[in-house]
Parts: C-alpha cells; sequence; structure tokens
C-alpha cells in the first residue's frame, strides 16, 4: 500500500469551507489594495533592479535569518523556529492543495512520509516553541524594547497558538480514528492522538475532529483575513522590504537638483519615495533600532521606532490621495502638515545620524534619510535651525569652517614642522594628500593629532601634502543637518581645489570627510581614492615602513567612531595598528563594531549643546571604562572632543587618556 | 588749539565716572597744548557738579540750564551744545562716550563743521604745533591707528574706561558762568516715553569692583547660574561676552567689548572666554585679569595676569568652595 | 512704509589675530585669504528692518551699500534675505571716503529713493569702528536721529524704537522720516535665508549709482574729517606673561585662584 491519506476523510460541505477561504481572500486582497494605493503616493525610487541580483541577496538574508541568528542568539532563535515552522506548514498546505484541487497526486509514498509526515509533524513542534518563547519574552522577562504591549500583540500570539495546536489535534484525531499505519512519522500527532483517545469514546472523537477542523479552518481563514490590516504584514512586506534594500555605499544621502529641484527635502507624506512608504509598513515593532540609539538612551525625544510607527499611523490615517491641507498652526507656502504636527521639529534635531537603528533593523528600514529629508525641509524651505547650528552655518558660509570664533588658523598646527603645503607651493609634488578637516585644524585637542598624524607619516618616509588655507569643510555638517545647498557649494569648491592640484589619493583624519569625500563626493563628480588615516597606516605598518615598539601602557579599549565603522565598515584597521608591535592589545567594550554607541558628535551634534535628557558621551564613557582600560583610543576628532569630556566627568579619581590611534602610534615609532 | 571744552550731559545725582573721564581726557589735552578747560554742564545737574568739575581740572565752568533740557532729548541737547561751543569758542570738544553722547557727536560735530572721531584711547597735545594726535584701536583692537588733527574745531570722544580719572583737587577755583541758548521746543522730533533699568547680576558693569564674565564656553545659561553665584560671595557683577549675548543665555545689557560695556574694574575673572580682541577691547581698563578656560592656548592668557587651565564646570564650583573657605578662615 | 538699510562689506572680523597683517604704506588691513562679510551691526540693522516688516505685514526695504565690485556679495545676502531691492554705490568712483563722505553719497542715494520713512544703519562698522556715518547721514537729510536701536515697532503714525542706554533701555518715540543706528541684540541675530530666495537671489541684476546716477561730485565730499592726518596704522604688540596657576586637580587650582585673589586684595 502507498503512503498517504485522505483529505477530508470525516468532513462533509466541503463548498463551505472554500466559500469562507474566497471571502477571506477578498478581504485579505482589499487590504493590500489599500495599502499599495498608499505607497503609489510616494516619488520614485530605483530600488527594483538588477532584479537577480535582489532576488538572490534577499532570498539568502531572508531564508538564513542571519541578521537575527547573528546579534540577537536566543530571540533569533525563536524567529527562525517560528519563520521556518510556518514556511514549512505553508509549504504543506500547498503540498494539499496540489493534491486534492488540482488532482495531482503528490501527496504519497516517500515523500508523503518524510515531508508531509515527519518534517511537518516536527515543524509545527518547533513553531510552537517559538511561540512560547516569544511569549515568555513578551510577558515573563517584559523585554522593553517591545514596548508598549498591544492588545493586537497578545491575540497575535495567541491565534497563532490556537491555530498550531488545534492542528495537532486535528491531526492526532486522524490517526487514531483512521488507524492510520505510519504513525512513526508523526510523532507529536500520535502523542496528541494517544491524549485524546485515552479520553474519549470514537464517537466523541469524531464529534470532536469534525468540530476542531472547521474551528481551526476558521480561525486560519480570519487570520489571513488580517494579515494586511496588522503588523502580520511583515510577513510578506519585511521579505520585500529586503528586497528593495539599498545597495550603494551605506549612508550615502542621495543629492538634491538644486537647480530643477521643485521642493527641497520632505514637508508632506507623499514627497517621501514609494521606499520609504513601503519601509514603514515592513516594521515589525521589534524596537531594535531602540537598543543602541544614543538619542533614545539618553531619553530625548527621538525613538526611531515612534517615528516610523508615527509615520505610519499617519499615512494609514489619509485617503490614499495624498497628505491633508496643514494644521492651522502653520501658515504660508512653507506649511507642512507633517513635519511639526507630526514629527516634531525636536525629535528630528535629536539624531546624530549615528546609523545603529539601520544597522539593526532586520528589516532595512532606513531612517536617517527620512530625518536627514525632514530636516532638509526645515533648513533650506523654512530656514529654522536650533539656535546652535546657526552660529556654525553662519560660520562655515562665511568662513568654510564650523568653528564661530575660532581664534587659531587653518596652518596654526603645522607651526614647526617641515611639510608641504600646497597652498604655498603650488607646484609641489606629492603622492598623498592629507586632508586635515576643520576639526583638525582648529580644535585645540585635535591639533595635537593633526601633529602627531602628520610625524608620523613623515617618519614612514610617505611623500604627503596638506592644502593648508585652501582646505574647506567637506560640508558634512551641512549635509547631515539637512543643508544640502550649503554641502553641494562647499563640495564643489573643495573638488574644483582638489581637481586643481591634481590630487589622487587622499588619507582624510576625520571619519565624517572621510565617508564625504569617498562616498559622497563621486555624485559631485570628485573621484578620489580615499582612506581613513587608519587604514593608511595599518597599511604602512604592514610594508613594514612603520615599526612600532611594543605597547608600555596599560590596557587600551577602542571606540568605533559611527562613520568609520558602521558606515564604512573599517573596523579591523584600528584594532591592528593598536595590537601593532604587541603590547595589551584592545579590550572589546561591551557594544562594539557594528553595535558601538555614539559618541553623541555626529549630525550637528558636535556643535550643538544637548539641551535634555542625559549626556550621550557620558553614557558611552561608561562602556568604555569599564573594560578596565587606561587609554581610550579614538579615531575621529569628534569622538575625541566628546569622550574627552565624557571620561573626564564619569571617570572620577582615575587616570584615563583618550588618545587617537594616531598619537598611540606616534609614541610607540619615536626612535 | 587750546580752548578745550568738556561736555556734560546732566543726570540724575552727583557726578559719575563718565563725567570725570570726559573731564580728565579734556585736563591733560588742555595741559600738553598749553591751553585752558572749560566743563560746559549741559541741563540741570546737581549743584555740586560745578564743584566737581572745577576739581577735576576744569578752569572755567558754563552752566546751561535752559527749560526745555529738562530731561536729554537728542535734537535740543545738539542744539545747546552747539550754541555753547560757539559761545565758548571751543576748539576741541570731548563729548561723554554714553549713549547721549555717542548719539550727539556726529550730529554736532557736522552742525559746527569739526572733524570728529569716536572711541579714542589718548589724545595727545602739542604745545608747539596746537595738533592733537590721536589714537583709536581699529579692526576689532587688532590694530591701532593714529590721527593728527591740526585743524579746529575737533569733537572726541574717548572709549570709555580707557581714561584714567585725573587725581581730584578738592577745592579747586573754577570761574562759573551761566550759558544762555536759544531753545525752541517745536526742533525736538523725538520722545522718550520709556525707560528701563536692566542691572546686570549685580552692580551697574561700569561701576563694577569686581566682575565675573562667561563666554561662549560656557555652553548655555546655566553655566551663568555658577557665576551668578561666585559673583554674589564676591560681590562683584556678572558680564558676559557678545557670543553669549548673541545666544540669548544672558540680555545684551550684560555684553563686554568693542561693542558692549567698557569697564574697569579691580578684578575681570573671564570664564570661558577665548578672549577675541573685540572682547579685549571692553576690558582694557580692568587692574587684574585672571582666566579660567579649558584651551591652554587662548588668547585670553595673553591678556591675562594668571590663569587656571580647567573646565569651568569643575573648576567654578570649586573655586566657590575655596572661596567660601577662605572667608571662613577670615572671619575667625 | 519704505526702509531703507546701509550695509558695508568688511573683511572677516572673526580672521585669527595669527593671519591678521596690516599694510603699513597703505593703512589698511591685508585682504589675504579672509573672507568679505557684511559688517555685524549691518546685519543686526537689516534684521530689525526684516522684522519691522514682518510685524507690519507689507512695506519695501531698499538696502545700500557704498563699495567695490566685490560688494554684490553683501547686497545678494540681503536680496536673500528678501529686501525688495538692492542698490550698489560705486566706490571706486569716489577714492578716499571717510564718514562724512560715505554720509554725503548715501543721502543722495536715500534722495533719490525717497520717500524713505527709516533709514537703517549699523552702530559702528566692524573694521574701523567710527560710528560716525549714521549721525551725519541724519544731519545730511535734516533727519532725527536715534542711535543703539535693537528693535522697531510701528506705533500709530510714529515708530517705537527700543534702544539701549547705559542703564538698560528706553523706548525713543520718533515720526518718520527718521535715521536709526542698529545694535546687537539677541532679539536681532541675523536669520538665516530660506535656499529658495538665496537662489532667486542670484539670479537678480544689481544695479549700480555712480557719480552722474547720483549727481554728486567725488570732489564734494571731502568733509572735516579730510583735514585729518592719517599718520600711521600698526599692530599693537602685547607681552604679558600669564602666571599659571597649578594643581593636580580642580581643588587645588581653586585654592591657587582663591590666594591670587586675596593678593590683589579682592578677597
Amino acid at each position: 500500500m502507498t503512503p498517504t491519506r485522505e483529505v477530508y476523510f470525516n468532513i462533509t460541505h466541503v463548498w463551505v469551507m472554500y466559500a469562507i477561504l474566497a471571502a477571506a481572500l477578498a478581504i485579505f486582497a482589499q487590504g493590500w489594495y489599500g495599502l499599495w494605493r498608499r505607497w503609489r503616493m510616494g516619488q520614485p525610487a530605483a530600488r527594483t533592479e538588477p532584479v537577480r541580483a535582489r532576488l538572490l541577496r534577499a532570498l539568502r538574508q531572508v531564508f538564513s535569518q542571519q541578521t537575527l541568528l547573528k546579534r540577537y542568539r536566543a530571540m533569533g532563535i525563536f524567529h527562525a523556529l517560528f519563520f521556518w515552522g510556518f514556511g514549512v506548514l505553508f509549504l504543506a498546505t500547498t503540498v494539499v492543495f496540489i493534491h486534492e484541487d488540482l488532482k495531482i497526486p503528490i501527496m504519497r509514498g516517500w515523500f508523503y512520509l518524510i515531508f508531509q509526515s515527519l518534517i511537518v509533524d516536527l515543524f509545527g513542534a518547533f513553531a510552537i516553541l517559538g511561540i512560547l518563547m516569544a511569549f515568555a519574552h513578551r510577558y515573563v522577562y517584559r523585554a522593553k524594547r517591545l514596548k508598549p504591549d498591544t492588545r493586537d500583540d497578545a491575540l497575535m500570539l495567541f491565534v497563532i497558538l490556537v491555530i498550531l495546536t488545534t492542528g495537532y489535534v486535528i491531526e492526532g484525531l486522524r490517526i487514531e480514528l483512521t488507524h492510520d499505519p505510519w504513525t512513526a512519522w508523526s510523532p507529536v500527532g500520535r502523542a496528541a492522538g494517544a491524549l485524546l483517545a485515552g479520553a474519549l469514546s470514537t464517537e466523541a472523537m469524531r464529534g470532536l475532529h469534525r468540530a476542531t477542523w472547521w474551528f481551526h479552518a476558521a480561525v486560519v481563514f480570519g487570520f489571513i483575513a488580517w494579515i494586511p490590516y496588522s503588523k502580520l504584514r511583515h510577513l510578506f512586506t519585511s521579505p520585500a522590504n529586503i528586497y528593495f534594500q539599498n545597495l550603494e555605499p551605506k549612508g550615502v544621502l542621495q543629492p538634491l537638483d538644486m537647480e530643477k529641484a521643485e521642493r527641497l527635502g520632505v514637508s508632506r507624506l507623499e514627497q517621501f519615495t514609494w521606499k520609504d512608504l513601503f519601509d514603514l509598513d515592513s516594521c515589525t515593532e521589534c524596537g531594535r533600532c531602540e537598543v543602541n540609539c544614543p538619542a533614545f538612551l539618553t531619553t530625548k525625544p527621538l525613538s526611531p521606532k515612534a517615528l516610523i510607527l508615527d509615520l505610519r499611523k499617519y499615512m494609514h490615517s489619509m485617503g490614499a490621495g495624498g497628505a491633508a491641507e496643514p494644521a492651522a498652526s502653520v501658515q504660508g507656502e512653507e506649511a507642512s502638515p507633517l513635519v511639526g504636527p507630526v514629527i516634531r521639529e525636536d525629535t528630528l534635531w535629536s539624531c546624530t545620524t549615528c546609523r545603529a537603528c539601520m544597522e539593526q533593523c532586520p528589516v532595512m528600514i532606513e531612517q536617517v534619510p527620512k530625518i536627514v529629508d525632514m530636516r532638509r525641509h526645515l533648513v533650506m524651505e523654512r530656514a529654522e535651525f536650533p539656535d546652535d547650528l546657526q552660529a556654525m552655518v553662519r560660520s562655515l558660509e562665511a568662513r568654510a569652517h564650523p568653528y564661530p570664533g575660532a581664534q587659531a588658523s587653518r596652518t596654526d598646527w603645522m607651526q614647526g614642522l617641515k611639510l608641504t603645503d600646497l597652498a604655498e607651493q603650488p607646484g609641489a609634488e606629492f603622492e598623498v594628500l592629507f586632508w586635515v578637516g576643520c576639526a583638525g585644524a582648529l580644535n585645540k585637542r585635535n591639533q595635537e593629532v593633526t601633529r602627531a598624524l602628520a610625524q608620523v607619516l613623515t617618519r614612514a618616509g610617505v611623500k604627503f601634502a596638506v592644502l593648508g588655507r585652501e582646505e574647506r569643510c567637506t560640508g558634512d555638517p551641512a549635509r547631515r543637518i539637512g543643508y544640502e545647498f550649503l554641502f553641494q557649494q562647499l563640495a564643489q569648491q573643495n573638488i574644483a581645489t582638489l581637481d586643481r592640484f591634481k590630487v589622487k589619493t587622499v588619507v582624510a583624519a576625520c571619519p565624517h570627510c572621510f565617508h564625504t569625500l569617498k562616498n559622497e563626493y563621486p555624485q559631485l563628480g570628485g573621484n578620489y581614492t580615499v582612506l581613513h588615516h587608519s587604514e593608511f597606516l595599518e597599511k604602512l605598518v604592514a610594508e613594514g615602513r612603520l615599526k612600532p615598539a611594543a605597547s608600555e601602557s596599560g590596557a587600551v579599549t577602542y571606540h568605533d567612531p559611527c562613520y568609520l565603522g558602521r558606515y564604512n565598515g573599517v573596523y579591523d584597521a584600528p584594532r591592528e595598528l593598536l595590537a601593532a608591535g604587541g603590547g595589551a592589545g584592545c579590550a572589546e567594550p561591551e557594544w562594539n563594531r557594528g553595535n558601538a554607541l555614539c559618541c553623541g558628535g555626529g549630525g550637528g551634534f558636535s556643535f550643538m549643546e544637548e539641551k535634555s535628557g542625559t549626556r550621550m558621551n557620558q553614557n558611552r564613557a561608561k562602556q568604555l571604562l569599564a573594560t578596565g582600560a587606561e587609554t581610550v583610543g579614538v579615531a575621529c576628532p569628534f569622538c575625541m572632543i566628546m569622550l574627552e569630556d565624557g571620561v573626564k566627568s564619569v571617570a572620577g579619581e582615575k587616570n584615563v587618556q583618550v588618545l587617537d590611534i594616531a598619537e598611540v602610534l606616534e609614541r610607540r615609532t619615536r626612535s | 588749539m587750546k580752548n578745550v571744552v568738556a561736555l556734560l550731559i546732566a543726570a540724575p545725582g552727583s557726578l559719575r565716572r563718565t563725567e570725570a573721564e570726559v573731564l580728565s581726557a579734556a585736563r591733560r589735552l588742555a595741559d600738553g597744548l598749553g591751553g585752558r578747560v572749560t566743563a560746559v554742564i549741559l541741563g540741570a545737574a546737581d549743584e555740586s557738579w560745578t564743584a566737581d568739575a572745577a576739581a577735576y581740572g576744569a578752569e572755567r565752568v558754563a552752566r546751561v540750564e535752559h527749560a526745555a533740557l529738562g530731561s536729554y532729548q537728542a535734537e535740543l541737547a545738539v542744539e545747546a551744545a552747539r550754541q555753547a561751543c560757539l559761545a565758548l569758542q571751543a576748539e576741541v570738544c570731548f563729548v561723554p562716550s554714553s549713549t547721549y553722547g555717542l548719539e550727539l557727536a556726529p550730529v554736532l560735530a557736522q552742525k559746527l563743521g569739526a572733524a570728529v572721531v569716536a572711541d579714542v584711547t589718548a589724545a595727545a597735545g602739542d604745545a608747539a604745533t596746537g595738533a592733537v594726535k590721536i589714537t583709536k584701536p581699529v579692526y576689532g583692537g587688532k590694530a591701532n591707528s593714529e590721527l593728527i588733527a591740526r585743524q579746529a574745531p575737533l569733537v572726541l570722544a574717548m572709549r570709555s574706561r580707557a581714561v584714567a580719572p585725573v587725581e581730584k583737587k578738592a577745592g579747586a577755583a573754577a570761574e562759573v558762568m551761566k550759558l544762555d541758548v536759544q531753545l525752541d521746543a517745536a526742533l525736538a522730533k523725538s520722545t522718550i516715553v520709556e525707560r528701563k533699568t536692566e542691572a546686570a547680576g549685580g552692580a551697574r558693569l561700569e561701576d563694577a569692583r569686581i566682575i565675573v564674565s562667561g563666554g561662549r564656553g560656557l555652553g548655555g545659561r546655566e553655566g551663568f547660574a555658577l557665576l551668578e553665584e561666585l559673583a554674589g560671595l564676591l560681590g562683584g557683577s556678572v558680564g558676559a561676552s557678545r557670543a553669549a549675548c548673541d545666544q540669548g543665555w544672558v540680555p545684551a545689557s550684560w555684553q563686554i567689548g568693542q561693542t558692549g560695556k567698557k569697564v574697569a574694574p579691580e578684578l575681570y575673572l573671564a570664564v570661558g572666554i577665548s578672549g577675541a580682541s573685540q572682547h579685549l577691547v571692553g576690558i582694557g581698563g580692568a587692574k587684574h585679569i585672571v582666566a579660567v578656560n579649558k584651551d591652554e592656548k587662548a588668547p585670553i592668557f595673553q591678556a591675562a595676569e594668571a590663569g587656571v587651565v580647567e573646565d569651568f564646570k569643575t573648576f567654578i564650583p570649586a573655586l566657590i568652595q575655596a572661596v567660601k573657605k577662605h572667608k571662613a578662615a577670615e572671619g575667625k | 512704509m519704505h526702509l531703507v538699510v546701509c550695509l558695508k562689506q568688511i573683511l572677516d572680523p572673526e580672521l585669527p589675530p595669527g593671519e591678521f597683517r596690516v599694510d603699513a604704506q597703505k593703512k589698511e588691513a591685508v585682504r589675504g585669504s579672509a573672507s568679505l562679510v557684511i559688517s555685524v551691526f549691518d546685519e543686526n540693522a537689516l534684521e530689525t528692518a526684516l522684522q519691522l516688516r514682518d510685524a507690519a505685514g507689507q512695506g519695501k526695504i531698499t538696502a545700500l551699500c557704498v563699495g567695490p565690485e566685490s560688494a554684490v556679495d553683501a547686497l545678494r545676502r540681503a536680496l536673500s534675505l528678501r529686501v525688495d531691492e538692492a542698490i550698489r554705490i560705486r566706490e571706486e568712483e569716489f577714492p578716499a571716503l571717510d564718514g562724512f563722505g560715505t554720509a554725503r553719497l548715501l543721502a543722495a542715494a536715500v534722495r533719490k529713493l525717497e520717500p524713505a520713512d527709516l533709514v537703517f544703519c549699523g552702530r559702528e562698522a566692524g573694521d574701523w569702528h567710527g560710528a560716525m556715518v549714521g549721525g551725519l547721514l541724519a544731519g545730511e537729510l535734516q533727519r532725527p536721529f536715534v542711535s543703539l536701536v535693537a528693535g522697531a515697532q510701528r506705533a500709530g503714525e510714529k515708530y517705537a524704537l527700543r534702544r539701549q542706554t547705559d542703564e538698560g533701555w528706553e523706548t525713543v518715540e520718533c515720526a518718520a522720516p527718521a535715521v536709526v543706528s542698529v545694535t546687537n541684540d539677541d532679539a536681532n541675530q541675523p536669520r538665516i535665508p530660506k535656499v529658495k530666495d538665496n537662489m532667486m537671489a542670484f539670479r537678480r541684476q544689481i544695479p549700480a549709482w555712480g557719480a552722474a546716477e547720483l549727481g554728486v561730485a567725488a570732489a564734494s565730499l571731502a568733509g572735516p574729517n579730510a583735514a585729518l592726518e592719517f599718520a600711521s596704522l600698526y599692530v599693537p604688540k602685547s607681552e604679558r606673561q600669564c602666571q599659571v596657576l597649578g594643581g593636580e586637580n580642580a581643588e587645588e587650582k581653586a585654592a591657587q585662584m582663591a590666594k591670587k585673589l586675596a593678593e590683589i586684595q579682592v578677597l
């Protein structure tokens, strides 16, 4: 006898089920149609091609569940169990459909025994295990990031549990009633059947089977209909969002065509791209974006999760035709129904653009570009800035550096060093341009770093030059605060200067300059080989041009700058430099690499006073000091400023110094 | 040039430092030129002003009292000053470096056909040539300019607090005269409808003996609360740099510098002030400058006689404790 | 309501002292790589005028600048802040201008622009600190002059001008036409232009008026200050030795400081 089973052995009036299914599917389709009409309000975005590459990447990322498994072991296992359990059950249903409705008899033989019986039986159990873990996580351990708990959340988990358990009840009863000879292949179902058979008569079992079967079907169909109306929609939107992910270098903001753009930034929801709107419906409300958010952790008025959910709620509240008219409080041509009424200005001004939220988000929602888009509206269309930023912007406009009141000149740090300054010697030969950056030139503490780096480069025999007073701000702070216009002006001037001196390779001492020069200047026609000083120095050490001595000081820890690590994936070079020559090596803080906590200096924050909540730099300093290190290694001038201050205020009696990796190397290469 | 006029604008109470500076500048210049000083008192000032003007070296005191000069009104004050200068054949006229004096200076100069220079730090006379050498800082105090005036008339406004008052000779005699002017009340084109006194965190900054002052480095209003506590303890006033005022952390009237108040305290304690030249211009008259700054290379340390390199957030509370301790020890 | 704002373009006053040089022959600062900016109080003056217009809901603002070709940048900035007209007065046609000459040129321009209710100037320029042009301009135009204004409002037919005094503040009421000089306050910090306005400003032609347009001969501009001899311009040396009060921590340094304060007898 070929192993198989009768699909509707105990069920009559099967057409009723099909009728309910049809109704459920209609509701389901209606829901998706409504969502689709809202996404369609958005602006064009090139996020669908190349199809093959996107598909392969998305399938790999979705089916491996890698993001979650890698970062969140326990919850990753839960989600994988759940994901695979549901995936297999869905396949099993498809098999039934092919077998019964298409009348292609595939549900038989070894395939029936191994897949349809054993694997399905086990994965169902995995899914139950997953759901129980989810319950525990939410209601026993009460994970903070999942707050607030909604009735929907509880109901969803409960419904899924009901579907899974009633499935086993049905399977068990069928096994008992049909005296299934292949029960060895359905261990969980058999156990359930045996349990019920012990308590019930055959007639009762038959009745229970029929009732449970209908109940199960009704709940499943209700569940299906519910999907597009709840966050269950992420079953579809999350994988799709991963397909639509950004394939450009990370953290690159989209340029605006200043001449042609009709509007600058986003002041109405429909001015976001369709992908931005799709993001909103992809959110699973998992709250991971909050876990490493420096603003959220210091109780500033920004939660990346709330930002997305507020936007989503607003999108769902409006008709598919576009935004309602602006609230009465904002009048005039720059009135916005979105920026202010839905997303508060101080929320937008709380972001350091550190990308921690985007790094964490398992479904690749892009929070930072949305924040910058709305900042663009505030800054360029309304000319509204926080007070501190006004002074910074005015200084950038008048003097091309963001330090109002600076008493130093760009070349003060060079005193006593013999360097090639292209502003003074325009024809001088050089191989590498050392991009100093405004902080490195004008901030007192960072001038020391700049000198150390220049000395190390000299020791290694690098033929390098600096731009001296010809260097301008790369425009990074302008771009991150949304002042794209000023960014482009500064960038174009710098590109003209770099091209005039025929610069090919740039070594930047500031990760913000580095990121902007490397990844964003190509948008404006500036193409150079750009290295961060950690990469370049590591190369010099590897080539034997620098031979650092072993570290004499105690333990060293290292703080990953956002724009070096998360933005550009440079994690190892600075660590290798700290370990070069032997010595204590690098003691990792609890949060490191992609999970590193921002010092609080990015996105314009280096130029703003933190007006609310606790201090971001102190939070990070605490983590770094917890390693017991006596030296905190940094690789970014903003981190230097923020963390020196932070370490000082939390270190107490302990003497902890903050050093740039260039300074560490300079000390170890003194002959 | 021999005939030097010190123009004083009446104010309630006795003669103040502002007027003493006008008289002293005039006295010193007249000494150089071998000339004489006439103090012109516009409006109904206290009787004591006459004797005080004489004590500061005026050989002659001309009181211009007219019903229309009750309280300062720009057009009437200028017209009265013009008539007085003409009647006295003034060759050099010093005006006070006050709001009213500086408002009046260019208009008066124009009516007299006089050359006019304000914000002067030194005016030296040469008896042989009759010329006046004028020193005036420019470019926010980064440079000094020197001008030589050989022709009368000349209207000068000294920089506030840049002139140390001459020694006061009590009981010095002076010729006192009443000067009549013809004023038509219809000349007045503006009316002062409201006056508001807004003291800095203590005494009037120009008169304060001790000033604790904060700048951009304070980072916000909260920093100034610390300074106020310290100033209260020292019996001083609180001032600020332009950067701090522009940020709105403290009122503009606290501003010290080229474009704010010029001060001459015994002690100027600069906290979180980098010391841009525009600021140093305002504290040139301070006897002792002491600075607190995180940045050891801040230019304020070049102007200060003593300094502490430290974050004000940790230093000022410590200093408050140290001062309390010192006071307690003295109290015993 | 027609408001005229006089702007001056000057060498960036925030130029670090290390980069500041003077040309002792020409008796002026060396430009070097420094930027040119609108004199700070003139920016406050412009902002005060803009606020007055904003509050009134109507009115025209004209910006004037006596300066060389580069001064169009200053006027563009004013246009980007939505002044209605911007006019350059060709400084190159009038050599050796002093405060009197500048005032006469501006007066000629204002007469051409009449009716002009209020004329705004900064209290002093950030380079020479003459602090004279406002008053002289008022004299030329035979209008009342109110100095150190930080805010202006309409008060019926008149204007209420809030101005700084030695003791605090006072409000001066004055009928138009008048000339006011403006000082800085946190209430009149210059705004930043909207990008759209900024780009529009770049497309505007800026007329330049010279001797012919103004009907003023260069020779007629010399005022009494022309008789002053500009003897020298130099960077003063300051060699003050600062005693660094050291210590291991803030407490020790504070103790040192208290000692110092007692020494100089303020404690």
